[in-house]
C-alpha cells in the first residue's frame, strides 16, 4: 500500500508540507510522530479527502486522488479509508450496533447488522451493541469507533491520536487491542513516544513545515 | 358559533407549514452547506417575507399569482378557478409567510452540527444525501422542529398577506385572523373577543405540544 | 417522499376556488358605509328568494382591486362610480348592469353625549388631536372628507392631525374606541352607532358621493345577482336605504 502526499496546505497561518511515500513491507502501522501543531492531523485529513490541497497532489494506493492543478478531488466516500479520531464522533442518536452497521457497505440490513456484531466482538465491545454512545465510557466509545472504521473494509486505516483523550490504564488496554487487531496499512498520528514504541513498525517524524522521512521503528 | 374560520385556519396552516417545512429545511441545508452562485440572492429572497410588511408581501403575491398574471392564467386553465381568492391562495400566502421562520431556524441548527461527525460519516462511505438525512438533520432536529413550530404559529396567525391574496369571503376564505378583523369592523366586539381567544388558545396549545414532543427526544 | 408530494398536490388542487354551486349564497362585495343597510337588504332578499347573501365589506378601492384580480364576488356595490368603471374596464363586469343606487352623505362624529357638537370648522381647535378619515387613496368617503375640509378652508391646518382608517367603518371604529378624538364618516353608519353624536356636513361641501353598483357574476349565477341588484334600486330597496340616511341617486 503506497501513500504519497506531495502537497501544500495553507491551514490558517502555517504551511503543511507532507512529502512521503510508504510501502507495505514496512509492516502495517506507520506512526506520524512530532510535536502538536506540526501538521500531522492535517496530513491525515488530506489523505482522507476531508481537506483539499492548495497545491500539489495526493496519491492513494498508486492512484491520484487529489490534484490542485486540475481541481481533481476524489470524494472521501470513494477513498475507502477508515478513520478513528481523538473523539469517537459516533452518531449519538443511534446504538453502537447501528453506528458500526452504517459502515458496512454491502449486504442486506440483516447481513450488515451481523457483520457489525462480529466487528464489535473483535474489539471486545459486543455487550455494548444496544447502548447509545452517551452511556459509554471514553475507552468503550473508541472501541466502537475502531470497529466502525474496520467494518468498511478500508484499504488504509487512519488513526488521529485515538488514545490521547483516554486515561493511562485505558490507553494501555487499547494499545494492546490495536496491536492485535490492526492488519491493514495504518497511519497512526501521535505525540506519545510510548505509543510509538508499542505500536509502530516505522516512523515518520514531523517538524513544523516539513517531514523528516521514514525510518524503521525497530 | 361558526366554526368555519377555525377549521379553515387549521387546514390552511397545516398545509402551509408542511410546504414551508419541506422548502425551508431543504433551503436551509443548501444555504448551510453549499457554495454556489446565487447563494446570496437565495438568502435575501428567503428572508424577504420577514422584512416586507405582510400587506406588501400580499400585494406582490397578488401580482405574481393573480388573474392577470401568466401563473394565474395557467392555473385557471388547468383547474377551472382562479388561484387567488381561494383556499389555495390562502395556503400560498401562509406558506410564504412561514417559510423564513422554518428556514432560518433550521439553518442555524444545521450550522451548529459538529462537522467532524459529518466528516466521520463520510469516511464510512455514506453518500452526501445520507449524510444529510441520517447524520445532519437528526443532529439538528431540535432546532428544525422549533423552526417548524414557529412557522406553524406564523401561518396560523397571518392576516395581511392572506387577506390580500385570498380576500375576506365568509364561508370560503375567511380564516380566523380575518374573522377577528371582520368582527371588529362590524362593531361586534363580543365575537371578536371570542374568536381571538380561541385562536390564541389553539396557537399556545400547539406550541406546548411541540415543546413537549421535542424535549422528549424523538 | 414522492407520494407525500402527490398527496399535497391533490389536497391543494382540491382547495382551488370552486365555481359557486348553483344554490350557494350570493357573494356581494359592498362598500363599508353600506354595512347596516345592506345587511337588512340581505335579509329581505333571503325572505323573498330563499337564497342567502354573504357580504364582504371594505373600501371600494380595495374591493375593486380584488375583483380585477379575480375575486369571485357576484355583485359589487361601490361608494363611487370610478371604481365600478375600473371593474368594467378590466372586463370583469357587464357594463349594461351598472346602476346608480344612492347618494351618500358625510358627518362629523364624536364620542360621548356631553359637550358641544363639532362641526367641520371646529376641527382646527387643538383639542382634536387626532381626526380620523377614511383613506382617500381607496375610500370614496375619505375623498369626500378631504374635499369638505378643503372647501371649509381648514385642510392645511388639520392635515398633520389626520389618521386614516382602512375604510369608513374602520374610521368610525377609530373614534368610537377613543383612539381618535373625532371622525368624518358616512351618515349611514353614524345613524346606527350608539355612544356618540354627529353633525351633518352639507352635501355641497364635496363632490357628490354617487354610489354605483354592477353585476360581476359568472354566467350561471347572473340571474341571482341581477335580482339582488334589482332589489337595491327598486322602491322597497330605496326605502330601506333612505332609513339609513341615503338620498336617492337623482338627488
Amino acid at each position: 500500500m503506497t501513500v504519497a502526499v506531495d502537497a501544500v496546505l495553507r491551514a490558517g497561518e502555517f504551511v503543511v508540507r507532507a512529502d512521503f511515500s510508504l510501502t507495505a513491507e514496512q509492516g502495517p502501522i506507520v506512526a506520524l510522530f512530532g510535536p502538536s501543531g506540526s501538521g500531522k492531523s492535517l496530513t491525515l485529513a488530506l489523505i482522507a479527502g476531508l481537506l483539499r490541497p492548495d497545491s500539489g497532489t495526493v496519491h492513494l494506493g498508486g492512484r491520484l486522488v487529489a490534484d490542485a492543478a486540475t481541481g481533481l478531488h476524489v470524494r472521501t466516500q470513494d477513498r475507502r479509508v477508515g478513520m478513528v479520531f481523538q473523539e469517537a464522533l459516533l452518531l449519538p442518536h443511534r446504538t453502537a450496533l447501528d453506528n458500526v452497521a452504517l459502515a458496512v457497505r454491502a449486504g442486506s440490513r440483516a447481513e450488515q447488522q451481523e457483520r457489525a456484531r462480529e466487528e464489535l466482538a473483535l474489539v471486545g465491545a459486543e455487550q455494548l451493541a444496544e447502548q447509545h454512545p452517551r452511556t459509554l465510557s471514553g475507552g468503550e466509545r473508541q472501541r466502537v469507533a475502531l470497529a466502525r472504521a474496520l467494518a468498511g473494509d478500508p484499504q488504509l486505516l487512519l488513526l488521529d491520536e485515538p488514545l490521547s483523550a483516554l486515561d493511562q490504564p485505558t490507553r494501555i488496554a487499547l494499545r494492546v487491542l490495536l496491536r492485535e487487531r490492526v492488519t491493514v496499512p495504518t497511519l497512526l498520528v501521535t505525540h506519545d513516544l510510548d505509543e510509538v514504541a508499542a505500536l509502530a513498525d516505522s516512523v515518520v517524524e514531523y517538524e513544523p513545515g516539513r517531514t523528516l522521512g521514514v525510518r524503521a521503528a525497530r | 358559533m361558526d366554526w368555519f374560520p377555525l377549521l379553515l385556519s387549521l387546514r390552511v396552516a397545516s398545509l402551509a407549514t408542511l410546504m414551508a417545512a419541506v422548502l425551508g429545511i431543504g433551503g436551509a441545508y443548501l444555504l448551510a452547506k453549499g457554495r454556489f452562485p446565487g447563494r446570496g440572492l437565495l438568502e435575501a429572497v428567503a428572508s424577504l417575507p420577514i422584512v416586507l410588511p405582510p400587506t406588501v408581501l400580499g400585494y406582490y403575491l397578488l401580482v405574481v399569482l393573480g388573474a392577470r398574471s401568466p401563473v394565474g392564467r395557467a392555473w385557471e386553465s388547468v383547474f377551472g378557478g382562479p388561484l387567488v381568492f381561494s383556499v389555495t391562495g390562502a395556503v400560498v400566502a401562509a406558506t410564504v409567510s412561514a417559510l423564513p421562520f422554518c428556514l432560518r431556524t433550521a439553518r442555524a441548527a444545521i450550522e451548529q452540527v459538529d462537522p467532524r461527525v459529518e466528516a466521520a460519516a463520510r469516511t464510512l462511505g455514506l453518500p452526501e444525501w445520507r449524510v444529510a438525512l441520517q447524520v445532519t438533520l437528526p443532529l439538528a432536529r431540535r432546532g428544525v422542529i422549533a423552526g417548524v413550530a414557529l412557522g406553524f404559529a406564523r401561518a396560523l396567525g397571518d392576516f395581511g398577506a392572506t387577506v390580500m391574496v385570498a380576500g375576506n369571503i365568509p364561508g370560503r376564505t375567511q380564516t380566523m385572523p380575518i374573522a377577528v378583523y371582520d368582527a371588529v369592523q362590524a362593531g361586534d366586539d363580543a365575537r371578536a373577543g371570542t374568536l381571538a381567544l380561541i385562536l390564541a388558545v389553539v396557537a399556545v396549545a400547539v406550541l406546548l405540544l411541540v415543546n413537549r414532543f421535542s424535549r422528549a427526544g424523538v | 417522499m414522492k407520494r407525500l408530494l402527490l398527496v399535497l398536490l391533490l389536497l391543494l388542487s382540491g382547495c382551488s376556488a370552486q365555481a359557486a354551486t348553483e344554490d350557494g349564497p350570493l357573494l356581494v362585495a359592498a362598500a363599508s358605509d353600506l354595512g347596516p343597510a345592506f345587511t337588512e337588504l340581505g335579509q329581505v332578499f333571503e325572505q323573498e328568494t330563499g337564497r342567502a347573501v354573504t357580504f364582504t365589506f371594505g373600501s371600494s378601492g380595495q374591493l375593486s382591486q380584488q375583483i380585477v384580480n379575480g375575486a369571485p364576488f357576484e355583485v359589487f356595490a361601490s361608494a363611487s362610480a370610478t371604481f365600478v368603471d375600473d371593474v368594467v374596464k378590466a372586463g370583469q363586469a357587464d357594463a349594461a348592469t351598472v346602476a346608480d343606487y344612492a347618494l351618500g352623505r358625510i358627518v362629523v362624529w364624536s364620542r360621548g353625549d356631553t359637550g358641544p357638537q363639532a362641526s367641520l370648522a371646529d376641527l382646527v381647535q387643538p383639542r382634536f388631536r387626532r381626526i380620523a378619515v377614511a383613506n382617500p387613496e381607496h375610500a370614496p368617503y375619505g375623498v369626500a372628507a378631504v374635499e369638505a375640509l378643503q372647501g371649509a378652508g381648514v385642510y392645511d391646518r388639520v392635515q398633520s392631525r389626520l389618521v386614516y382608517g382602512e375604510n369608513v367603518s374602520d374610521t368610525l371604529r377609530l373614534a368610537s374606541s377613543g383612539n381618535a378624538d373625532v371622525a368624518i364618516v358616512a351618515l349611514s353608519l353614524a345613524t346606527v352607532e350608539d355612544g356618540g353624536r354627529f353633525t351633518e356636513v352639507p352635501a355641497a361641501a364635496h363632490r357628490p358621493l354617487r354610489q354605483s353598483l354592477v353585476v360581476t357574476a359568472e354566467q350561471g349565477r347572473a340571474q341571482a345577482a341581477e335580482d339582488f341588484a334589482e332589489l337595491v334600486v327598486s322602491e322597497p330597496g330605496r326605502a330601506v336605504l333612505a332609513r339609513y340616511g341615503f338620498a336617492p341617486p337623482e338627488g
